[in-house]
């Protein structure tokens, strides 16, 4: 059963989440400091850490990026901030996932998940942590401002559909996905993915990807099998 | 004695006038007794009534030659027309430098005041070693103000920052425990004001963070960017139609998704049949966000944008409108070189206009 590790300096947030993860099947140890976070790592091992962003004495973030340089246990950030600068920070930092307080725990669970699920994939040969900004044939993919930028230089925003599907395609490129496989890894929480919606998202993805200068093809359609992304990733 | 040497706006132009002044003597003397030598040097001392012009005070010597006998010389009065031509030009082109000395550190305020009008920044905007005195007082004033302003921003940023921390801790305290109660339509309630609390402090937020926000101007595809925004609020369960054409504007990217989404976000609330519309003409790129709701009362169309403003408050509570939606909008808008224009549609319907710098 995956473990977690809550820190957050409320104590009454860290104990509310850390009894319902456990309700969950995702049994939780809360701690109120960074200090105590290091203790507990030491003592037990975790499968992912809730961190708290605003933490007295070392912060969040400073946390944060001590976990990144010490181990690779998922981690998803608090914070009452909310906006979107520390969004960008956290993830920066090495963060796996990040959520605005007040949350809801069922979205709490569901993001956890998520992340376990990503790092068992992550076994299998692929990169370990999606870099924010990923290149391919003169395209620049920045992830956490959710957008494209164009080989002349023109920001293209994408829909949250578009930004699952590519950011699976540069996870996993020159690999066959079949339809299943890229609804499975290109779902969201809260989304209803069809077979129908995927190969929507596939052919807006296309005519977003396709450039002035008329390249070939990014996207490609493997008959019977899926789709393919065919393009060399550097991140 | 330092005072007395000063650069000062006075001096400047006492010398000026002073150099106009010899200058127009010497090029009337040129042009009168150096081209027209047949013209006596005694001429010069003579003090005629034609010399005592409107343009001549009593201080200047009369360069006119007044006297008639001498036939082969032109009329009096086309000498003073030639004179006070001479004068006019020599004057004139003083005026002009004169002028050119005195708007261009005025020009350098208005540039400052509109950097400063847009975004607070740090680094003073005028530099406080140029131009005379008053100039450079002036500049130090500006630049003390603008110091002042800057910290007064930055001090607010921090306060709403520590505001919402505040507020957002008991918020998901309050959500939490409610959350671990058995499921009760009272409580659904309470989740609902939460999430009205929760939105409010996000727009204030992003209303005041606007101002520091420093977001890097760059080409955006706004075809691109009104589909995603329509592509999300699908899949939210809303029917938008949308319609347009490739257009590149140029501008910030997030605060231009945070206009049209605020735009489209009142479309849905408040209209039915919501639509988006991306059109290009001439230098600017449109992106139109249309409704055939009630519209708004023709005479309250500027009272809207206006921050705080709600139409009917009542109604706009359970919808979690916070009366700031337009307002940020506009000002997002303005500081990408952009426009809003609300009106009316026939047939009935509200049309928001987003006009923007093509790219």
């Amino acid at each position: 059963m995956p473990r977690c590790l809550v820190v957050d300096d409320d104590s009454e947030i860290r104990t509310l989440v850390a009894d319902y993860l456990t309700r969950f099947g995702l049994p939780a140890v809360a701690v109120a400091d960074v200090a105590e976070m290091r203790g507990e790592l030491e003592r037990e091992s975790f499968d992912v850490i809730v961190l708290d962003l605003m933490l007295p004495g070392e912060d969040g973030l400073a946390a944060c990026q001590w976990l990144r340089t010490h181990s690779s246990i998922p981690v998803i950030m608090l914070s009452a901030r909310g906006d979107f600068m520390s969004r960008v920070i956290g993830l920066e930092l090495g963060a796996d996932d990040y959520l605005a307080k007040p949350f809801e725990l069922r979205e709490l669970v569901a993001r956890i998940n998520a992340v376990l699920r990503r790092a068992v994939a992550n076994t299998d040969g692929a990169p370990q942590r999606p870099s924010l900004v990923t290149e391919f044939n003169g395209w620049k993919f920045e992830r956490s401002l959710r957008q494209l930028i164009s080989p002349d230089e023109v920001v293209i925003p994408l829909s949250t559909s578009e930004y699952r599907l590519l950011s699976t395609f540069v996870d996993h490129p020159r690999r066959v996905l079949s339809r299943d496989s890229l609804l499975d890894l290109a779902k969201g929480p809260h989304t209803d993915v069809t077979d129908r919606s995927i190969d929507l998202a596939v052919s807006r993805l296309r005519q977003k990807l396709r450039d002035s200068r008329g390249t070939a093809q990014l996207i490609r359609t493997v008959r019977g099998e899926g789709y393919l992304f065919d393009a060399a990733v550097t991140s | 004695m330092s005072r007395l040497f000063a650069d000062t706006l006075f001096k400047r132009l006492f010398v000026l006038m002073w150099l106009a002044l010899i200058a127009s003597h010497f090029i009337g003397y040129f042009a009168f007794h150096v081209s027209a030598p047949f013209v006596s040097a005694a001429n010069d001392q003579s003090q005629s009534s034609a010399a005592a012009g409107p343009g001549a005070g009593p201080a200047l010597p009369a360069l006119r030659p007044s006297s008639p006998a001498q036939d082969e010389l032109p009329s009096p009065l086309a000498w003073l027309a030639g004179d006070y031509a001479i004068r006019a030009l020599v004057i004139g082109l003083a005026a002009w430098l004169g002028a050119m000395w005195l708007s261009k550190p005025m020009r350098r305020l208005a540039d400052a005041a509109r950097i400063l009008g847009t975004s607070p920044s740090a680094v003073p905007l005028i530099d406080e070693t140029r131009g005379t005195q008053e100039v450079r007082q002036t500049a130090r004033i500006f630049n003390r103000m603008q110091q002042r302003l800057t910290e007064r921003f930055a001090a607010r940023s921090m306060f709403l920052a520590a505001v919402s921390h505040d507020l957002r801790t008991p918020l998901t305290r309050i959500r939490l425990r409610l959350e671990s109660l058995p499921s009760d339509p009272l409580i659904e309630r309470c989740y609902a004001d939460i999430n009205e609390m929760n939105a409010l402090l996000d727009t204030i937020l992003v209303y005041l963070r606007e101002e520091s926000d420093a977001e890097p101007r760059q080409r955006v595809d706004i075809y691109a960017l009104a589909q995603s925004l329509v592509e999300d609020m699908t899949e939210a369960g809303h029917s938008i139609a949308f319609d347009g054409v490739p257009a590149v504007a140029y501008g910030q990217p997030k605060s231009l998704l945070r206009c049209l989404s605020n735009l489209l976000d009142n479309a849905v609330h408040y209209g039915k049949e919501p639509e988006v519309r991306v059109s290009v003409e001439g230098g600017r790129v449109f992106a139109d966000v249309l409704d055939r709701g009630p519209g708004i009362p023709d005479n309250r169309l500027e009272q809207v944008i206006k921050p705080f403003f709600r139409l009917e408050p009542s109604r706009n509570r359970n919808s979690g409108g916070t009366g700031l939606g337009l307002h940020i909008v506009r000002e997002l808008a303005e500081r990408n070189g952009g426009q809003l224009e609300i009106s009316n549609r026939p047939g009935g319907g509200l049309r928001a206009r987003l006009s923007m710098t093509r790219s």
